[in-house]
């Protein structure tokens, strides 16, 4: 089992099926218009098919298509579940607020508060393997918050706070950008993200 | 007692062409209007492409890049591919329903100048302090206010768009009007062509859709004056809701046409009557109604609304997709397919626009789109489905009604070269930015940390190819006019009435119409000949 809000593993799970399916769905397509433009490519004394309808065949094909629509929406919820939750018991909690074009992290009740822009973007530390709860919001314009490597993005909006949970899985240092168009700077609206474990995190927000 | 019917002067020469009320000429016109604003779109994605060859800034300013990719994807949607789908249907629907005008003419003619005025004062804004606009084609709010986008060249993009839509909401009334009211005897709704059926259900969105967002840029530009209509509590939410409720639909509105279009292709080039009519006829309605229920899933990592809806709404889209599928490969299926140059854009057309709609089930998944909306991947998403779909789709139809429009055939072997360069380069281009976008790129960013670089490199390669192809079309349809191979009513054997008048067709199209007993007149003579 994941860990609770381990973004990175419910996406790759989920996305394994999704990728499977079209994969599968892709192949089968391609083949079938391969094989009918190879098949019935026009040759000398051959008539054209006037069969016209094949209801039976549309039907069944109909229903496959819905039992696929069906699976694939009960993982996607199933999974969406467990990624929007966000526990009450919380204990590490982090204030983002996003301005153009940089990001203060403040960690809540620490009195610890990192801040950067384009020119010199912060960097977000984070302990390994428990779960942080984030409250988002812009000082001006919609911004969003977004860590590749956990599979996650939400955005922070000026008229009001946006939450979500995060557990980073692995130590590491991680890339993290604004994924919504804001300005000028939007490039360089970035932010690394360093993951370690739980007792180095704490000597490091001491340090502060 | 004989009658004498005197038809009034018409006016010839330029005032013959630009205050036309024939559907054919208004038509023609859009589509030189459209190619000629996707020209400039074009330029503005190899101006980007060329940015983006390596990391680091090196062709254009960082505020240029801004205007260039707001005005890529405007002058796409507004100005190319929407008003060309409408393009295609105003010169097609009458000679398919067998009708001599499109109703209301001359609000059709009001259509395509409003819609030329919009463009035109779109890219004016490059002309003025501040530059054109430059906070993307959905203009998020509050980044489109009047202190976050300072300049007039914003402005001008609202009123551009305005008028670029409201053209566009007249000439679908104009449109419905002709379906509706105009067909000729024995011309059923259940016997109208599946192109004709495919623009129905685009009217239908547009009608519904487009009035929206008039409404929206009307109040954005409010707020750019005197503030106070989106700053509020939920005011930006309420925009981004607005504008989606116009800008999903215009995706289908920027799609069905196209699929109608290559449904056409297929149907002729099988030598063979289109399969599966009525499930395809439903699914394109039942595509439409869902399309109107999506619009929030450009919203899923907001936070703010019911992503499950929306989820379920959008994923539901596979069904019709699928049965849309069935139809056009059943037509083959069984068919003596002709591999003109034609056909081969429409086999292109199936096989690109089913990555783009694969990739679209994917980020029709919240959990999944948290990690792919506004990356790279979604770029490519919708360049497989807009690109690879609807303009393959839109060659696959040049080549097949060339011939009517004209009276002149195109060239195959200038053709075939021009679908293999865009085939190879919209893989080139797109492609790598389904990996780009995965492994973490933003879209609308000028630059990119160097581990991105082969990738990028690779894609404006791609870019160059496609605009190769490009030109290999334009060099076409220039040779082809000069140096005319005589087409005749009907080249191709094709199933629709279009193919019983001359080409080009008279002033009221028709002298005389067959017997109408299908959706498919001129195959049901063939067959009766048999």
């Amino acid at each position: 089992m994941p860990l609770a809000s381990d973004t990175r593993a419910e996406f790759t799970s989920l996305f394994s099926l999704y990728e499977w399916v079209m994969v599968a769905t892709a192949a089968i397509v391609f083949g079938v218009v391969l094989w009918a433009a190879w098949r019935y490519r026009a040759r000398r004394g051959q008539t054209p098919s006037a069969k016209t309808e094949a209801n039976a065949v549309e039907l069944i094909f109909a229903v496959i298509l819905s039992v696929v629509v069906a699976v694939l929406v009960t993982r996607t919820f199933t999974t969406e579940n467990r990624v929007d939750a966000i526990a009450s018991n919380v204990k590490r909690q982090v204030q983002v607020t996003a301005f153009k074009w940089g990001w203060r992290f403040t960690y809540r009740g620490t009195g610890v508060s990192v801040v950067g822009d384009n020119r010199h973007p912060p960097t977000l530390q984070l302990p390994v393997g428990q779960p942080v709860v984030f409250t988002e919001r812009s000082l001006d314009v919609v911004h969003s918050f977004w860590v590749p490597a956990l599979r996650f993005k939400r955005d922070a909006w000026p008229d009001a706070d946006t939450r979500f949970e995060l557990t980073v899985d692995r130590a590491g240092v991680y890339a993290g950008h604004c994924a919504e168009f804001c300005g000028l700077h939007h490039t360089d609206m970035n932010f690394t993200v360093v993951a370690e474990s739980p007792a180095r995190f704490d000597r490091w927000l001491a340090a502060q | 007692m004989t009658t004498v019917a005197l038809e009034r002067p018409r006016p010839s020469g330029l005032v013959g062409w630009v205050a036309s009320t024939d559907h054919k000429r208004i038509a023609l016109m859009q589509v030189a209007a459209s190619m000629g604003f996707f020209v400039a779109s074009g330029i503005a994605a190899l101006l980007m492409r060329s940015e983006l060859a390596k990391p680091g800034m090196q062709i254009v300013s960082r505020q240029s890049y801004d205007e260039l990719f707001t005005i890529h994807g405007s002058g796409m949607i507004y100005l190319t591919v929407t008003p060309l789908a409408l393009a295609v249907g105003l010169y097609l629907i009458p000679l398919q329903i067998g009708a001599a005008e499109v109703a209301w003419p001359r609000l059709a003619l009001l259509g395509l100048w409003l819609f030329v005025a919009g463009g035109v004062i779109m890219y004016l804004g490059f002309a003025v302090d501040h530059g054109a606009a430059k906070a993307g084609w959905f203009a998020t709010y509050p980044l489109s206010d009047a202190a976050n986008t300072s300049g007039k060249g914003e402005d001008m993009w609202i009123c551009g768009v305005f008028l670029a839509v409201l053209g566009n909401t007249i000439q679908s009334g104009s449109l419905l009007a002709t379906i509706v009211g105009k067909r000729a005897p024995g011309m059923t709704m259940s016997r109208l062509s599946p192109f004709t059926w495919s623009m129905l259900a685009t009217v239908l969105m547009a009608l519904t859709s487009f009035p929206v967002l008039l409404g929206t840029m009307a109040a954005l530009e409010w707020d750019r004056l005197h503030g106070g209509v989106f700053s509020g509590h939920y005011g930006p939410v309420a925009y981004q809701l607005l504008f989606w409720f116009y800008g999903h639909p215009v995706v289908y509105v920027m799609f069905f046409p196209f699929v109608g279009m290559a449904a056409e292709v297929v149907s002729a080039f099988s030598a063979r009557r289109f399969f599966a009519y009525k499930g395809f006829t439903f699914s394109i309605l039942l595509f439409a109604a869902l399309s109107m229920s999506v619009w929030a899933h450009h919203m899923f990592a907001t936070g703010r609304i019911n992503n499950e809806y929306f989820s379920l709404t959008s994923t539901m889209l596979i069904v019709p997709a699928g049965l849309e599928y069935f139809a056009l490969i059943g037509t083959m299926i069984g068919g003596a397919i002709v591999f003109s140059t034609a056909m081969l854009f429409a086999i292109g057309f199936l096989l690109l626009f089913l990555i783009g709609g694969l990739t679209g089930i994917i980020v029709a998944s919240p959990p999944l789109d948290y990690h792919l909306t506004d990356s790279y991947f979604y770029v490519a998403h919708f360049h497989y489905a807009l690109f690879g779909g609807s303009l393959f789709a839109f060659f696959a139809g040049a080549y097949y009604w060339f011939p009517k429009v004209t009276g002149a055939l195109l060239r195959e072997s200038l053709g075939k070269l021009q679908f293999l360069l865009m085939l190879v380069g919209a893989n080139l281009t797109f492609f790598p930015m389904l990996v780009l976008g995965f492994e973490g790129m933003p879209r609308r960013v000028a630059t990119y940390p160097p581990r991105f670089t082969s990738l990028n490199a690779l894609e404006t390669v791609g870019g160059f190819v496609i605009a190769l192809g490009v030109l290999v079309f334009f060099v076409n349809v220039w040779w082809s006019l000069r140096r005319r191979v005589e087409a005749g009513n009907d080249p191709f054997g094709g199933p629709t009435l279009e193919w019983w008048t001359s080409s080009p067709p008279p002033r009221l199209n028709f002298d005389s119409l067959p017997p109408i007993r299908s959706f498919a007149p001129l195959f049901d003579m063939r067959d009766d000949r048999r």
